[in-house]
């Protein structure tokens, strides 16, 4: 059934007819995202790892370096593990900065084209023997199969179609920014065939060839140099050596760089990974030894490399041997697909565009579509370069010696990548010179010799024998020197030369530790402007859809004009152009056509909101003094948050740092709305109240009165100049601006209001007996006079009498226009100071007094000037004295005075109510203007007059205090500002 | 201990085992040839318990 190339071909297609139909399928949903989205699809899609390598040479390893064959995949494992440190930043980096090969993440940090160039050509040189590897091993397969040479069209229609497949499923997207689910699956369940189909040749080694967990060991008893061959060259093989190309390889392979961070559609699942990826080799590795004692065991002639195959076709399982021919081609095929895709990423960026960038000669409509097709021609390139390395290249080595060859390849790029994570320090000129000379080590100890070995025409020079090694030793030697070359040429030019400015803030940016926005853009001051210049370069119809798309990535309106968030959607313009072209192109258009001006003062709400976002994300991060720092400052930024005062902060350029819940309350505007706008952005009143504050020479504003949507509002404000509290270059450098507290006194002034109200009607109602003995004089007059009119002829006695009637009926008015002025004081809102005439206030508070029953015996004396005048509130100030003058009233004997007395101050006038009375003791002068203190005995006095005279005095602006007098008496003392000039003229 | 410091410890563990002269006491005669595979296992093991014990936003 088997031996016939047409059915191998036909079953290979069949084969990747099902792939494609996996990944359409889940392309259209028809796959429960719950399935495509699992952390194990995840982990099974990075099963790449093991290629052709692993499904069948393998064996052959192990065959002839025992048990050394596991370190290929002990070291994944030991990479792994160290996820949280190695692998975990570069996710969040590919992620933060869409970088799409590892070319693009060297050439971000050590930034540079030459960087990217030399990355792209020479993973283009260690990989194409690897992807031809991979042909030959599908070939070699099918004429283990069949027993005769597959004809070249095999190999040619196998690169077709896998070329095919790349293009329709892994550059299927406008832009390469996106996910490709449907690849992922369809690699997934590569990984998934090629695990049952070893599994089952394992399980058929066992259980077929062997006939039980029994047989085998009666087998190894009786063949203890099976085992033996497995153990022994442990000690003596390139262990070590092996198990650290391998921890590089696990992310640094084009094909595991592409599978572990661009596709990775959710970061958690790579805590899955860390142990899910070695679980899955371990059980890739488990039927090795027995499928190889199985070959020993039947003797087969066929190269251990590809017992896997031999073993059912020995043993007359046609059917496994077809399952086994389709796992080799899913290994093949998963690993061709994916390597060509990162090659073709990485040559797009770094060999094509930038050419076409310097040349200008980018396409200016449909760039997406250059870009796509660019791909996809590269794809093909890449394989066809792969096919023309197997047809060139006669595979005189095994399997895992050509593989093992681009390990060492891409080992070299293991410095640089430790120095991206821990050392900010390393330059692209150490970075070059260390590859440089790491790559010439790989080309000496290991290509020429292989080349030459291959039969291909090459001088005859092995560095390693060269320097008198071993050629059995020629992986260590060639690891361990590439490495030691590159690492020592790495730390001295990286030491010899500075870094510039853009490779330390990729250094930051790759720790996390950028600190400061890198500029401002200065020509654009909105959307469309920044548009306008976006589409200079990559024309207007993609300029539009970036726009777009970065409008709706950061949650912006095309209305936006606020400088910080014209640079923040400047710099995600700036990392989706790094996933569409690169990141080094991706500045350079940024650069050049959003003009930056790096030198200029970034806004400080703008640096501070930065160093905000860059904290918190970078929680997980801070160890050690710095953790405990940002304990601190996350402890004080909530103590402002959640403090009971308005706290708003303003930078000096006017924009707004600082708005706290409070302040958020008491305004009625949410943080989001005020933080990063400018002043004049808030809604009224607050614009203007803030901005006069702000602006003029007091550092404290009392009892403001504002309208806020139709109601009143009572605040107290305070200012303070913010000094730089830093020295020398920072983010916050040059801090200063100004802090405003709002202290939001509604609630008390209502209080207050209600307070001073009790206290009028108390007055009233001792005011009630004198105002109905006032009112009835008047009365007893106007009925005497009444009666009297009603017998009275003459009309000249008449119109007297008339005459004294509305005198009288005057004098009841007035009495009662006066209680209900005093009564209503207060109610309505409190109209605006004016110039006062103190001494016709006293003389109404003193008629109003009158009409009480106390001190009727006391003698009440208004020494005020005529013309004295105070700013204030005429009813207001009418409370204060009838609230002092009864107050000396009350305290005053028959037979005493009180005199009123008032006086120019410098600034200001000051009134005097003395009294006769007994005085107050000292010790209770300081709460004699406390609400509800009153020395009188319970039900006498509310002890709310003194505490409403102080609240209404403070108002004003003024003081009142009290003394008591040596000889006797109590002075209580106003002091009220005085009034301008042109108000006194009126 | 944080799941870094356990994380570094199983790295440690993971050199002692496969990456140091204790890879001779493993490798020596005599030895069941599953127990590479044993010892790659507990490791694995270890790796989930781990995994396990973090929080969900620390990786």
């Amino acid at each position: 059934m088997i031996s016939e190339i047409g059915v191998l071909y036909a079953a290979g297609v069949a084969y990747l007819a099902l792939l494609f139909f996996i990944a359409h399928a889940t392309e259209r949903g028809w796959l429960p995202t719950a399935l495509v989205r699992h952390p194990m699809v995840y982990v099974l899609s990075l099963g790449v790892y093991a290629t052709t390598w692993t499904y069948y040479g393998s064996v052959g390893f192990a065959q002839s370096e025992g048990y050394n064959f596991l370190t290929i995949y002990l070291g994944v494992t030991l990479a792994f593990i160290l996820a949280p440190l190695l692998l975990a930043p570069i996710l969040r980096l590919v992620r933060d900065y869409q970088l799409t090969s590892l070319a693009d993440l060297f050439a971000f940090r050590y930034r540079s084209q030459w960087t990217g160039l030399l990355v792209t050509l020479f993973m283009l040189a260690g990989i194409l023997p690897y992807l031809a590897l991979q042909i030959k091993a599908v070939t070699d397969s099918v004429s283990v199969l069949t027993q005769e040479a597959p004809p070249n069209l095999l190999a040619l229609g196998f690169c077709a179609t896998l070329g095919l497949f790349a293009i329709l499923f892994g550059a299927r997207h406008i832009t390469p920014r996106e996910k490709h689910e449907g690849l992922v699956v369809a690699i997934a369940f590569e990984s998934a065939v090629k695990l049952v189909t070893l599994l089952m040749v394992g399980a058929f080694a066992l259980l077929g060839i062997f006939g039980g967990w029994g047989g085998l060991n009666t087998w190894l008893t009786e063949h203890p140099e099976a085992l033996e061959a497995l153990y022994s060259p442990v000690s003596e093989g390139p262990w070590f050596t092996l198990i650290l190309l391998a921890f590089a390889a696990a992310f640094l392979l084009p094909r595991q760089f592409h599978m572990l961070f661009v596709e990775n559609m959710d970061p958690h699942a790579l805590r899955v990974a860390t142990w899910g990826l070695p679980l899955f080799l371990l059980l890739l590795n488990l039927p090795i030894p027995l499928i190889l004692w199985a070959g020993q065991a039947v003797a087969l002639e066929t190269p251990a490399d590809y017992f896997v195959l031999a073993l059912p076709v020995d043993g007359g399982a046609g059917w496994l041997a077809l399952f086994t021919f389709i796992g080799g081609v899913s290994a093949a095929s998963a690993m061709m697909i994916i390597t060509t895709l990162a090659l073709a990423a990485m040559c797009l960026n770094h060999l094509i565009l930038p050419a076409h960038v310097n040349q200008q000669t980018l396409p200016q409509s449909n760039l997406y579509g250059w870009l796509l097709w660019g791909r996809r021609l590269l794809i093909l390139l890449i394989i066809a370069l792969g096919y023309g390395f197997y047809w060139l290249l006669e595979f005189n080595q095994g399997l895992v010696q050509v593989g093992l060859i681009s390990f060492v390849a891409v080992a070299q790029f293991l410095p640089g990548y430790l120095a991206l994570l821990f050392w900010p320090r390393a330059t692209r000129i150490g970075f070059i010179a260390g590859l440089l000379g790491g790559i010439t080590v790989w080309v000496l100890a290991l290509i020429i010799p292989v080349i030459h070995e291959s039969g291909l025409p090459m001088i005859n020079f092995n560095l390693a024998v060269f320097m008198g090694a071993e050629d059995e030793n020629r992986w260590a030697f060639a690891t361990f020197w590439s490495l030691a070359v590159n690492s020592v040429l790495f730390v001295i030019g990286s030491l010899l030369t500075r870094p510039t400015r853009e490779e330390t803030e990729a250094a930051q940016a790759c720790r996390r530790e950028q600190f400061s926005p890198t500029g401002v853009s200065a020509d654009a001051r909105n959307v469309a402007q920044l548009e306008s210049h976006l589409a200079q370069v990559i024309g207007p119809q993609t300029a539009h859809l970036e726009i777009q798309r970065a409008l709706t990535d950061m949650g912006m309106q095309p209305s936006e004009k606020r400088p910080g968030e014209l640079r923040r959607l400047r710099t995600h313009l700036e990392r989706n152009l790094s996933g569409l072209m690169g990141p080094l192109l991706a500045r350079m258009i940024v650069d050049n056509q959003l003009n930056v001006a790096p030198q200029a003062q970034v806004a400080l709400a703008d640096s501070l909101r930065f160093v905000e976002e860059q904290l918190e994300h970078s929680t997980v991060r801070l160890r050690g003094l710095a953790a405990e720092l940002d304990t601190l400052r996350r402890y004080h930024r909530q103590v402002l948050h959640e403090l009971p005062l308005g706290v708003c902060s303003i930078d000096p350029g006017g924009d707004i740092l600082i708005w706290n819940n409070t302040m958020a309350m008491i305004s009625g505007i949410e943080a989001a709305h005020a933080v990063g706008q400018p002043l004049n952005a808030l809604k009224d009143p607050w614009e203007g109240v803030l901005r006069t504050f702000i602006n003029g020479d007091d550092k404290h504003l009392y009892k403001l009165q504002i309208s806020v949507d139709g109601r009143y509002r009572w605040l107290n404000l305070h200012k303070a100049a913010i000094e730089s509290p830093t020295l020398g270059h920072s983010a916050t450098h040059g801090l200063g601006g100004m802090v405003v507290l709002v202290e939001d006194l509604t609630e008390l002034h209502n209080l207050e209001s209600e307070v001073a109200h009790n206290d009028r009607l108390a007055s009233i109602g001792r005011l009630a007996a004198g105002v109905a003995h006032e009112i009835g004089n008047p009365l007893t007059g106007i009925t005497s006079l009444a009666q009297n009119l009603r017998y009275e002829q003459d009309p000249a006695e008449v119109d007297l009498t008339v005459k004294q009637i509305l005198e009288q009926t005057r004098r009841i008015n007035d009495i009662v226009q006066s209680l209900i002025t005093f009564s209503h004081a207060g109610e309505a809102p409190r109209p605006l100071p004016v110039a006062v005439n103190l001494n016709a206030c006293v003389d109404e508070a003193l008629q109003l007094i009158k009409l009480s029953d106390v001190g009727r015996e006391v003698t009440c004396i208004n020494e005020v000037p005529k013309d004295l005048k105070a700013r204030g509130n005429h009813q207001r100030l009418l409370q204060v004295f009838v609230n002092l003058v009864n107050n000396a009233l009350q305290a005053s004997s028959p037979g005493d005075r009180v005199a009123i007395r008032g006086s120019r101050l410098p600034g200001g006038v000051e009134i005097h109510v003395d009294d006769e009375g007994a005085g107050i003791p000292s010790g209770l002068l300081d709460q004699i203007f406390e609400p509800f203190f009153t020395t009188k005995p319970p039900g006498e006095g509310t002890g709310l007059g003194l505490s409403v005279v102080y609240s209404i005095i403070q108002d004003h602006g003024g003081l009142v205090y009290a003394d008591s007098h040596a000889q006797g008496g109590t002075r209580f003392s106003i002091r009220l500002p005085a009034i301008e000039e042109e108000e006194t003229m009126a | 201990m944080s799941a870094l410091d356990k994380t570094l410890i199983l790295f440690l563990l993971g050199v002692l085992l496969f990456a140091s002269p204790l890879v001779d006491w493993w490798s020596r005669p005599g030895m069941p040839w599953y127990l590479p595979y044993l010892l790659w296992g507990g490791l694995i093991g270890l790796g989930i318990l781990i995994q396990l014990g973090r929080g969900r936003h620390d990786l």
